[in-house]
């Protein structure tokens, strides 16, 4: 029998109007932030939420220590036949929900970055750098560009591991391409020639997610003899002459999911394949990363659950000086330390999705704070845990390198600050404004 | 330019054993690690440890060899204070934390064998013949959680010369054939020297692990193992709170030295690159993280050099300097990672691995919320 202090039997001693505004009800954060949802998100989070309990979660170890190209392209069909990988585009060119897009663009991409990585980071990344791979397509807001993206979804509704990437970063080029400032001196070297009817592309492209298995590139190059203003999306197929896939880095974490080296050899890519428009990509990359940063923050928060989750479930099963880990007030204070870090991150997250169409600061901030906190949570889950803390089997230290990455990728930790100052000069800083 | 800290340190014998182990980690301990494989090519380790030992960086057992007085944790250090071992780790650490980690525990088991009073004719008098020894549960046990199974705590029993109990994640250096156990006698706390190979005795390698790649850990079950029990017995417990204190001490260096190692990365990165035309080491988003990298560093040498002045460590500030060390190094090495960007991400640089060894370091030995309890204990208690 509880002690009646406890709120639950405190409560009985209220009114009925009292108890009414009482809530004392037993269910978990992710219910209750669930229930705060509209109802077709409701109902997507928990579908995505089944995928990675079904099918990352049980890998996730596995995978991180090593996992075939064929098995991601078997999760990426697994997915795809569940409508996961072709949410772009409504009924029937796409799997959305004719009303999904309703509330703004962003809802989907956040609550199933969250949910994948939450199973794993490696494989949730594996499967969400599709959508980064489409949404030029999706972003340009043209007509050819968005047959071009049912193209892909019809391949994939086919039952085809039609995987696409997003190739921006070059090896002179990493922070460069993420942010204006540094873009004007960027050092270029993927570079398109104009030929009949198209453009002969050579370059290199690094760092990748998921260039090796792609089969469909978004690749921005500059025009010959320009500089980065001149930058345009073109689409190009692996399949075409003269494109190659190089190395793919040996990462430190989120490693079930391949960044790798894209090489171009005069590759011919014909007119129908520029996306947005000549010398339009850098634009269109910049909106790009207004959406995929708030994804990227949703991917942190994912991670950091993964950590809490993977905490909690080995201190109900650990004993320390005879009781239960638990049981232990250093041990509570420091788990309902990273689960107020963990509801912080997400409420930054979807208060992003909220505006609908996320603008540059908007982007920057969720991202730059979820990845702070994924990395607090899971080096503080390592510290909690002692010895075990190191230790691969308890997913835990697989949660820290996999939460390093979103200090780096979709422009680094500094990178998505500056953002945020450029996004709000004119406004919050006025005497900023170019 | 001078560190924070060098003061600390006294010139002539102590320069020349740092620039020893520099000069053993850059041409040595370097080209093992390498860019290849996740921690450079282990299978050198061997040799790289063997060489270590010639040259009189790591303790030998053998009372007739340079490194028995001179090597980390050696009869020297044991006499004149802990500056020299560190410093050794410190350089040792630059080039890989994981060799390093090796030295520093064969160390604490030669330490641990010749005991508080350095007794080698007792070692000769047990017919001890080992190259190299371990440490085997000296109590109180800091890492006691017990995951899955149905006993509580670490425990070592030794009832009728037989030691029946277990110990979790016992670090070594490879190659150790020998274990130092305290076990609890009858009327305290006593060493005995076991045989790796001894009857009884099961010695289970921990997978999976983080970082330190190099050295070895093990949980260790006994069951009526037999061994030399070694005296004074019982063992005092001023010469038990010393050993963990020189175990995060030892620890603490190689914090120390594998950040240096990825600040020194950082700082030839960032003086080659170029973002924004110009070289990142102008951009002031980088020098913040360098400096600020710079700054944990080199505080928390000083600290560590100015702690071991003393003859015999002491336990309490051991403690506050690992509860510290081992967590603002981790924040100065994930600091110039950071600086790297997307290469810092990946194992070719090396810094990744900086990162995963600067985190096991922070986890291991000891719970940081124990160490903390154990701090405020003794606060109100008024001794260390």
């Amino acid at each position: 029998m509880s002690s009646p202090l406890s709120p639950p039997r405190a409560r009985e001693s209220l009114g009925a109007l009292g108890r009414l505004l009482y809530d004392v009800d037993v269910r978990s954060l992710w219910e209750r932030d669930t229930a705060t949802l509209a109802r077709r998100h409701r109902a997507q989070r928990q579908r995505y939420r089944d995928f990675a309990a079904e099918h990352l979660l049980p890998r996730a170890l596995a995978a991180d220590r090593q996992v075939g190209d064929d098995e991601i392209r078997a999760l990426f069909c697994l997915a795809a036949a569940q409508g996961l990988q072709t949410e772009q585009l409504p009924k029937p060119w796409g799997s959305a929900r004719l009303g999904a897009f309703g509330q703004g663009l962003l809802w989907s991409a956040v609550l199933k970055a969250e949910e994948m990585t939450a199973g794993c980071g490696g494989l949730g990344l594996a499967l969400l750098a599709h959508d980064l791979g489409t949404a030029p397509l999706m972003m340009s807001g043209e007509r050819r560009a968005l047959g071009w993206l049912h193209h892909i979804y019809r391949q994939i509704e086919a039952g085809e591991p039609a995987i696409a990437a997003f190739a921006i970063t070059e090896p002179g080029a990493g922070s460069d391409v993420e942010e204006t400032e540094g873009a004007a001196s960027a050092s270029l070297a993927t570079r398109a020639r104009r030929v009949s009817g198209g453009y002969r592309i050579s370059g290199q492209k690094c760092f990748i997610t998921g260039g090796r298995l792609a089969r469909w590139v978004t690749l921005f190059a500059a025009l010959e003899d320009e500089g980065i203003e001149s930058w345009t999306c073109f689409l190009l197929d692996t399949s075409m002459e003269g494109f190659a896939v190089g190395r793919s880095e040996r990462k430190l974490g989120q490693r079930a999911a391949d960044a790798s080296e894209l090489l171009l050899d005069d590759v011919f890519v014909p007119d129908d394949r520029i996306i947005g428009g000549l010398r339009a990509g850098w634009a269109l990359n910049r909106n790009v990363l207004n959406y995929s940063r708030p994804a990227v923050g949703a991917i942190a928060v994912g991670i950091a659950r993964a950590a809490f989750e993977h905490t909690l479930a080995f201190c109900g099963d650990a004993q320390l000086r005879g009781k239960s880990l638990l049981a232990h007030q250093d041990v509570q204070l420091t788990l309902a330390e990273m689960l107020t870090q963990i509801q912080a991150a997400r409420a930054l997250v979807w208060h992003t999705a909220r505006y609908g169409r996320p603008f540059q600061a908007a982007g920057a901030i969720p991202k730059a704070f979820a990845a702070r906190v994924a990395w607090e949570v899971s080096t503080r889950a390592m510290e909690l845990l002692g010895d075990h803390g190191y230790l691969h089997g308890h997913g835990v230290e697989k949660a820290a390198r996999d939460a390093r990455l979103t200090l780096i990728y979709e422009g680094t930790h500094q990178i998505n600050l500056l953002s945020i100052i450029e996004g709000q000069a004119g406004a919050e800083f006025p005497e900023l404004a170019p | 330019m001078a560190d924070l800290g060098d003061s600390l340190v006294e010139s002539g014998e102590m320069e020349a054993l740092r620039s020893a182990a520099r000069r053993f980690a850059d041409e040595v301990i370097s080209p093992m690690v390498g860019t290849e494989g996740r921690d450079g090519d282990l299978a050198q380790l061997d040799a790289v440890l063997s060489q270590a030992a010639e040259l009189g960086i790591m303790a030998s057992l053998d009372p007739e060899a340079a490194a028995y007085d001179y090597g980390v944790w050696g009869a020297a250090s044991l006499a004149a204070g802990a500056t020299a071992s560190l410093l050794i780790l410190e350089e040792l650490a630059r080039a890989c934390a994981g060799v390093a980690g090796c030295v520093h525990f064969a160390g604490l088991g030669a330490a641990a064998l010749a005991g508080p009073q350095n007794d080698a004719a007792q070692l000769d008098g047990a017919r001890i013949a080992c190259t190299r020894a371990a440490v085997v549960a000296c109590p109180p046990r800091w890492a006691a959680i017990a995951h899955r199974g149905p006993e509580a705590e670490d425990h070592l029993l030794l009832r009728a010369g037989q030691i029946d109990g277990r110990a979790r994640f016992v670090w070594s250096a490879p190659g150790s054939d020998t274990l130092v156990m305290f076990a609890a006698g009858e009327d305290g706390l006593e060493r005995v020297v076991v045989r790796r190979d001894a009857a009884g005795l099961g010695l289970m390698e921990v997978q999976g692990r983080m970082g330190l790649a190099a050295c070895s850990v093990h949980d260790v079950v006994a069951k009526a193992a037999v061994g030399v029990r070694l005296g004074p017995a019982p063992v005092q417990e001023h010469w038990v709170q010393e050993h963990w204190a020189r175990n995060w001490l030892g620890l603490c260096a190689i914090a120390i030295g594998n950040a240096r190692g990825a600040l020194e990365g950082a700082h030839t990165y960032a003086v080659e690159r170029r973002q924004g035309g110009a070289l990142i080491a102008s951009h002031p988003a980088v020098q913040l993280l360098l400096g600020g990298a710079e700054a944990r560093i080199c505080t928390s040498r000083a600290a560590l050099l100015q702690l071991a002045q003393g003859t015999r460590p002491d336990l309490r500030h051991a403690t506050m300097l690992k509860l510290r060390i081992t967590s603002d190094c981790a924040e100065a090495v994930s600091d110039c990672l950071q600086v790297l960007g997307g290469y810092g991400y990946m194992e070719d640089y090396r810094q990744e691995k900086r990162l995963r060894d600067a985190l096991t370091l922070r986890s291991m030995g000891g719970r940081a919320a124990d160490l903390a309890c154990r701090l405020a204990r003794s606060f109100e208690g008024g001794a260390g």
